[in-house]
């Protein structure tokens, strides 16, 4: 059968033949005609030109290849993080988390709920470990004199020099695992008698030498604030500066939660500065520091008259002394919190206690441990330092360092290995470390960072980070758990016991040495115990607590007696530890150089604290320039003025002015060569003097006042009690009603967050948390200036009342996800839209940069790309290859291995804010679809509220009336910021109760009542 | 009709809006001058401060793509700087052209026929400094065009419920109106030229402009037609645009944006400071190019009292945002009010208090209206204060409603560059067009001239 596709082709006509033959019509070109020269030449140009073309190879985007597994690791899925547990140490402070890993790359820190105390939850410090582990600026390999070297060289030389008979010593920062001192015993085997000593500047010294001096053992209290029901802090931060401020924190907050139906505590602050721990206390008082312990001894001379057994056990010498000084006016003053307090201590007698922070004096801590001991208070109990008769000295670091530098000078130590720490900088500025360092044959640091005794070290050694290395930790509670590491070294590090072994040439494993150690108990051998511990994290709870008695040493006598009321024109200098960098250990964390500090939102400096009248009197303000001079040493610090601050006392913040890496190089002043072995917790200031020089601070809040808005809700308990309206009758009534329809919300889910102002205490644990989950950039010091700064969730600190005796409101606040949200319907790109579940998404995508949802957004969570924040970053490396619209640095390739795979990496002019942690509910619900389960508030967690030591931040499913989140609604404390605006947030707040003495109400508000 | 207007006039007793002997062919010659003379130094030496400008201009968007907009002051709370400030600023300034073409026209104001031409010149500049900065304020200026209705494959589309769209649309169909309207009204001025033309490139050049203008009755009957038409278009532009530009703010919940008030506030000062501009510039213009003849001491005087109402209309709208601050009697609102005259910013608000309602009021005395040395520095003080106005509305935001998150925007080099930079913009093209173009409407004075009365001569009853 034949096909034709016209009449014509069927009848075979002529007219037909070339439609058939050609393929394309006459009319079309075809390169039939024959090759000219001409067209040669054409063709020939337009094929260099496309070939050349082809030849930019610099417009495509970079070839990468996917290799998959030769062998699959166990429960590795691509994509999924796996989760382990390992332990967090940071010198003395030890803590248990998980790590989440992704594709082998250990990405974020968490807290380990199966670890006793904390509750599954980090500090901020905590969080940022995270970077530090990734921290380009690491030791890369070892050096000698400054020149690549290695381990090898390195256990040639030292082995050369211990056999040469050199005294080889150790200097460690606090260590606090078995298997370190296991290792140092036998580096003593092979190497000799080998000194050990153990130095923190930011160490517990004062709480074991006042224990000693009352009781003549060396010993720390921990506090069990959970069943504490009144605290007496004497210059303690045990919130904010404490080994165990996040057990401390989570125990505190469950006290502090009258939705919880328990007995509101009640804690009464001592202190001269204004810290973390006095912004929550029910009565802040302010002492200034060389008042603090004549106060101290007024209110033991009134407590006395209450607490018959006090009165047995003070010395004779004691009980004068606080007699006296209740005469002075300094003392007297405070007489009507002595009184509440010695009400409350006869009404809850052993209930109560007290508690000295490790920056005061020893004589303070002894003082506590005969008023514990006295009022028999239930929940102290005392520890001797884990491993205190290995380091020596009791496992006190002032007379260990002095003793290591009068040994380097007469000769005893000729060669030190350094484990951490930067001595040169933190030791006592009269033992002149520096100095005695030179004397020495060679100087070894072991470090994550070269810093200034990196730089006076022979030797300087990469030390594995914990997330690199296998390793047993002890708590000071006696909780051990196991460090596993996520990583093989990511340098050429080795760990502390790993060096040790270098040095004695020991065959040793930290694996097996941790194995071993942990075999010991005959009961624990089978590996069955070892998996479910590696599993948990956690080993042994068992609690080594001791019972002293109280035997007072002559030497407390004697300084008792010694006691003088403090001069009424002498200005103190206290030392502070700085609650973002410690004592200069985290300099080089970029997120926490960056996060504003909880009282004073400075980031990346420190500055002289000094109150406002202190500012007023000297004629100084904020940014002044100003000299500061101790029978020692002069410094040059910016002043800030920090309202609660005590008016004599001026605060000296550490840890800032050292340089051990891009980041912290230039950040602030360093305060150390005012600090001597006589003046350790503080020093008396000589004189202050201004140079008329400006220095400009980069602060994240520029106005603290509240300017009389409704934003922080604060009341007490006994006035909630009364009128459960009390909060929401606060502030201006919520508006709920819309003049158009509103859109229908019909998602299986409705997110919602309620954060609970009465829990926070402005840690920021959140805000670092944040900026770990969510990729999010530091801006850098000028950019704070000029109010750029990044984090998506920021604590909002307000002062309020008397400029001299402030309260501090803490306020978090991140993206409210309003329901009616007024950053949606500006956007001229619908580039942020709400999802039928509630959330105020954003598609970077779509994003042009307009800002104008930033300036509509009522609450300014909005966060701007001013420049391409990762390409800025001080640590961002050059492409290695250019590509055409696209950025010429990107960030460090460490720092790339950190950033989380499920969040965009946003770039320059684009905006972006909190997303309730999408990428974590999203994952949630593929994990219950895929489960056949309901999504669980339990494991859907956003990173701020895992985070939260205080459980503050409840997040979850409101259309889920058994959720947290929908119980805590119910909540007579329940408000939300800004309702007259009708945003319908879903994030609201629970409002601030405290619990003050009914003594110690203000007149004004009885009257209220 | 004509004849009507004519006759009110006699009655009335008007001035006579063309002064001097002036013949039909004066006028052209008059107009056409400064034209066909020689290039003058001074032009040559004003062009290149303007092109230097210009080229800073240039630079500094290129640096500003390169880097980000960081270059700016701008940050959080204060999103919108000089970017936004100078963007309004720029579309007020171009308020006073079409108004006085469009609704002038409508109404039968006979002396905006010598002003017109300038004005409608200083509008489509003034409106293309204006678009540079919706165009370079995003942060990826790359993809600008996403706000833009172009049917796409990434199914992208606009949100029109944005004001910032709105602002678009508005102001480019403003521009694009004013430039249409600009053109047509130049085009039997530009057949003129072409008629004069000595040399060939003008021959071709103006030839191709004039796009075969014959002057035939056919001609001028559609020119007519086109031209009311355009008018019509133009009058309800001219109120809409600085109103949506408004909105841009009023839409927002912001303490002190958030007001009803802001679609009249925003064009009272648009033509405010549009008739304060025309006069400072005309004042310079019909003295250098000896136009005194053609733009009367009558004309500038009727514009000085229009900026006179106009500013005694910003001082009511002053003080009714301040009682409505009040009556309100919502703190974030009064807060908002009471930080613009005594906050950070306080400076720029007195300055705005002192430019726009009190200097003006000297226009009461007819000495001042008639003074060109007080009605340009009244005019100058006018922008000045216009210029804060606007810095006063867009840096609000420094202080809203949660204390925390308050901060200040400070302007940097790149942001005063930039403002600096679209002067040049403005003055290179004002210069080249006062050289190149017919700086006054040919056409329509001629007429406005007794000599275009078909009754001229005529003796009344």
């Amino acid at each position: 059968m034949k096909i034709w596709r016209s009449q014509e082709e069927q009848q075979n006509k002529d007219e037909f033949k070339p439609w058939v033959e050609r393929e394309f019509q006459p009319e079309a070109s075809v390169l039939e005609t024959p090759v000219s020269r001409r067209s040669f030449i054409k063709l020939l140009g337009g094929t260099v030109a496309i070939a050349g073309l082809s030849g930019c190879v610099s417009i495509r985007k970079p070839v990468q290849k996917l290799v998959p597994y030769a062998q699959q690791p166990e429960f590795q899925v691509p994509g999924k993080s796996i989760y382990y547990a390992s332990t967090y140490v940071d010198g003395a402070e030890v803590s248990g988390v998980l790590v989440e890993s992704t594709e082998g790359r250990p990405i974020k820190i968490e807290g380990n709920p199966l670890y006793p105390g904390t509750g599954g939850k980090t500090s901020a410090i905590q969080q940022a470990a995270i970077i530090g582990l990734y921290d380009p600026d690491r030791a890369q390999f070892p050096t000698v004199g400054g020149k690549k070297s290695t381990w090898d060289a390195f256990g040639e030389y030292i082995r050369g020099r211990v056999s040469a008979g050199a005294k080889v010593a150790v200097l460690s920062e606090p260590q606090v695992s078995g298997t370190f001192f296991e290792g140092l015993a036998q580096l003593r085997k092979n190497a000799g008698p080998v000194a050990y000593f153990q130095y923190d500047p930011v160490g517990n010294d004062a709480e074991l030498q006042g224990s000693e001096w009352a009781s003549g053992r060396a010993l720390n209290a921990v506090i069990d604030y959970k069943t504490a029901d009144v605290i007496v802090s004497l210059g303690a931060d045990f919130l904010g500066s404490s080994d165990l401020a996040v057990s401390n924190t989570q125990a505190f907050a469950s006290r502090r939660d009258p939705d919880s139906g328990v007995k509101l505590n009640r804690l009464y602050a001592f202190e001269s500065r204004y810290s973390l721990t006095g912004s929550r206390a029910d009565h802040r008082v302010r002492v200034d520091a060389d008042d603090m312990i004549p106060t101290a001894l007024g209110l033991v001379a009134v407590l006395a008259e209450v607490v018959p057994a006090l009165k047995a056990k003070l010395t004779p010498e004691m009980q004068i002394a606080g007699a006296k000084f209740l005469a002075v006016p300094n003392v007297a003053k405070q007489k009507k919190y002595f009184a509440a307090i010695a009400d409350d201590i006869s009404k809850n007698g052993s209930k109560s206690v007290f508690v000295v922070g490790k920056d005061q004096a020893p004589e303070l801590h002894a003082l506590a441990f005969i008023l514990n001991n006295a009022i028999g208070a239930l929940f102290v109990s005392y520890y001797a330092p884990a491993f205190g008769s290995e380091a020596g000295f009791n496992g006190r670091s002032l007379p260990a360092i002095t003793e290591l530098v009068r040994q380097m000078n007469s000769g005893q130590i000729t060669d030190l290995i350094i484990i951490g720490g930067n001595p040169v900088v933190t030791a006592p500025a009269d033992l002149k470390f520096k100095q005695s360092l030179k004397q020495l044959n060679s100087v070894t640091h072991l470090t994550q960072l070269t810093n200034e005794t990196s730089r006076a070290s022979k030797w300087v050694l990469p030390r594995a980070h914990f997330l690199e290395k296998w390793g047993d930790a002890q708590r000071i509670d006696g909780v051990t758990s196991v460090i596993q590491p996520l990583i093989r070294p990511i340098v050429d590090a080795k760990s502390d016991t790993e060096t040790l072994a270098v040095v004695g040439r020991l065959n040793w494993r930290d694996f097996d040495a941790v194995r071993a150690y942990f075999k010991r108990p005959a009961a624990t051998k089978t590996d069955a115990t070892w998996k479910k511990w590696l599993h948990d994290g956690v080993v042994s709870t068992v609690s080594p607590a001791v019972t002293p008695t109280i035997s007072i040493s002559p030497e407390l006598i004697k300084r008792a007696k010694a006691i003088k009321a403090a001069k009424n024109s002498a200005i103190t200098g206290i030392f502070i530890e700085d609650y973002s960098v410690r004592d200069g250990r985290h300099g080089n964390s970029s997120w926490m150089q960056e996060i504003p500090d909880t009282i004073t939102k400075l980031t990346w400096d420190n500055a002289l604290l000094v109150s406002p009248q202190f500012a007023k009197a000297k004629g100084v303000e904020n940014e002044a320039l100003v000299e500061v001079k101790t029978a020692q040493n002069t410094v040059t610090l910016p002043i800030w003025v920090v309202p609660g601050m005590a008016d004599r006392t001026v605060g000296l913040l550490l840890g800032y002015g050292q340089n051990s890496g891009r980041i912290s190089a230039g950040a602030g002043v360093d305060v150390f060569p005012l600090r001597t072995s006589t003046h350790f917790q503080s020093v008396g200031i000589q004189s202050i003097t201004k140079t008329g020089r400006k220095y400009t601070l980069a602060t994240t809040q520029n106005h603290g006042a509240m300017e009389g808005r409704d934003l922080v809700r604060k009341v007490s308990e006994s006035e909630l009690h009364e009128d459960p309206k009390a909060m929401k009758e606060m502030g201006e009534e919520e508006l709920t009603h819309s003049v158009f329809n509103e859109y229908p919300l019909t998602g299986n889910h409705q997110w919602g967050m309620t954060i609970d102002l009465s829990r926070c205490t402005g840690c920021n644990a959140c805000t670092v948390a944040c900026q770990s989950e969510n990729n999010i950039p530091i801006v850098g010091k000028k950019e704070v200036i000029r109010g750029r700064e990044m984090h998506w969730i920021r604590i909002d600190r307000y002062f309020s009342g008397d400029e001299n005796e402030p309260e501090i409101l803490d306020q978090p606040v991140t993206c409210l996800q309003c329901e009616l949200a007024p950053c949606e319907q500006v956007c001229p790109v619908v580039a942020t839209t709400h999802t039928k579940e509630g959330l105020n998404d954003m598609t970077y995508n779509r994003c042009i940069g307009t800002r104008y949802c930033a300036n509509a957004c009522p609450v300014k969570v909005r966060h701007f790309n001013f420049f391409d924040y990762q390409q800025r970053d001080p640590r961002a490396e050059k492409k290695n290859r250019l590509h055409l619209f696209d950025a010429v640095k990107e960030p460090a390739k460490s720092l790339q291995m950190q950033f989380n795979p499920e969040v965009t990496v946003r770039m320059r002019g684009v905006m972006e804010k909190c997303t309730y942690c999408v990428q974590r509910i999203n994952r949630s619900k593929f994990e219950a679809k895929n489960g056949g389960k309901k999504v669980s508030d339990v494991t859907l967690q956003t990173a701020c509220q895992q985070a939260c030591p205080a459980s503050a931040i409840v997040f979850g499913d409101l259309s889920d009336s058994s959720s947290a989140v929908s119980k805590s609604r119910k909540s007579n404390r329940d408000y939300t910021i800004l309702g007259h605006l009708n945003l319908k947030a879903r994030t609201r707040y629970l409002g601030a109760v405290y619990n003050p003495h009914p003594s110690l109400v203000p007149a004004k508000k009885k009257e209220v009542a | 009709m004509t004849q009507v207007v004519q006759d009110i006039d006699d009655t009335i007793n008007r001035p006579a809006l063309v002064t001097g002997d002036a013949t039909f062919q004066a006028v052209t010659d008059a107009v056409v001058a400064p034209l066909e003379a020689p290039t003058p130094r001074w032009w040559m030496i004003a062009l290149t401060g303007t092109t230097s400008l210009l080229l800073l201009l240039l630079s500094l968007i290129t640096y500003l793509l390169w880097a980000g907009t960081g270059v700016w002051g701008v940050n959080s709370p204060v999103g919108w700087g000089f970017d936004i400030i100078n963007f309004v600023y720029w579309v007020g300034i171009a308020h006073a052209g079409t108004l006085i073409s469009a609704i002038l026209f409508t109404t039968r104001q006979k002396w905006r026929t010598s002003i017109s031409r300038f004005a409608e010149a200083m509008t489509i500049f003034a409106v293309l400094c204006a678009l540079i900065y919706p165009g370079i304020h995003v942060g990826r200026m790359w993809l600008a065009y996403y706000m833009f209705p172009v049917p796409n494959q990434m199914a992208l589309w606009p949100n029109f419920k944005s004001p910032l769209l709105w602002d678009l649309f508005a102001v480019s169909s403003y521009f694009t109106l004013s430039l249409v309207f600009w053109y047509i009204g130049m085009m039997p001025d530009l057949a003129t030229l072409r008629d004069r033309a000595l040399t060939k490139t003008r021959k071709i050049v103006f030839g191709i402009l004039a796009m075969g203008w014959r002057g035939s009755a056919r001609h001028w009957l559609h020119y007519e037609k086109a031209y009311l038409i355009l008018a019509a278009m133009g009058t309800p532009l001219v109120v809409s645009v600085s109103s949506v530009v408004s909105m841009d703010f009023a839409a927002s919940q912001i303490p002190g944006w958030h007001a009803t008030i802001f679609p009249p506030y925003f064009v009272a000062g648009a033509v405010f400071s549009g008739f304060a501009m025309v006069v400072v510039m005309m004042a310079g213009a019909r003295k250098v190019f000896k136009l005194e003849n053609l733009v009367t001491m009558h004309h500038l005087e009727t514009m000085n009292k229009i900026v006179l109402g106009m500013g005694m209309v910003m001082t009511y709208i002053y003080s009714m945002e301040f009682f409505m601050a009040w009556y309100s009697a919502d703190p974030y609102e009064m807060f908002a009010f009471i930080n613009r005259a005594a906050g950070p910013y306080a400076a720029f608000y007195w300055v705005m208090l002192f430019g726009n309602a009190v200097l003006p009021q000297l226009f009461w005395m007819k000495r001042f209206r008639r003074s060109i040395v007080w009605m340009v520095i009244i005019g100058i003080m006018a922008n000045v204060g216009m210029w804060c106005e606007r810095f006063v509305i867009v840096t609000t935001i420094h202080r809203d409603f949660l204390p925390s998150s308050w901060g200040l925007f400070i302007p940097t080099w790149v942001d005063i560059g930039t403002f600096l930079g679209t002067w040049g913009l403005f003055l290179t093209l004002f210069l080249l067009f006062l050289r190149f173009l017919p700086m006054i409407n040919i056409t329509e004075v001629k007429s406005i001239m007794p000599q275009a009365s078909p009754h001229e001569g005529d003796k009344h009853v």
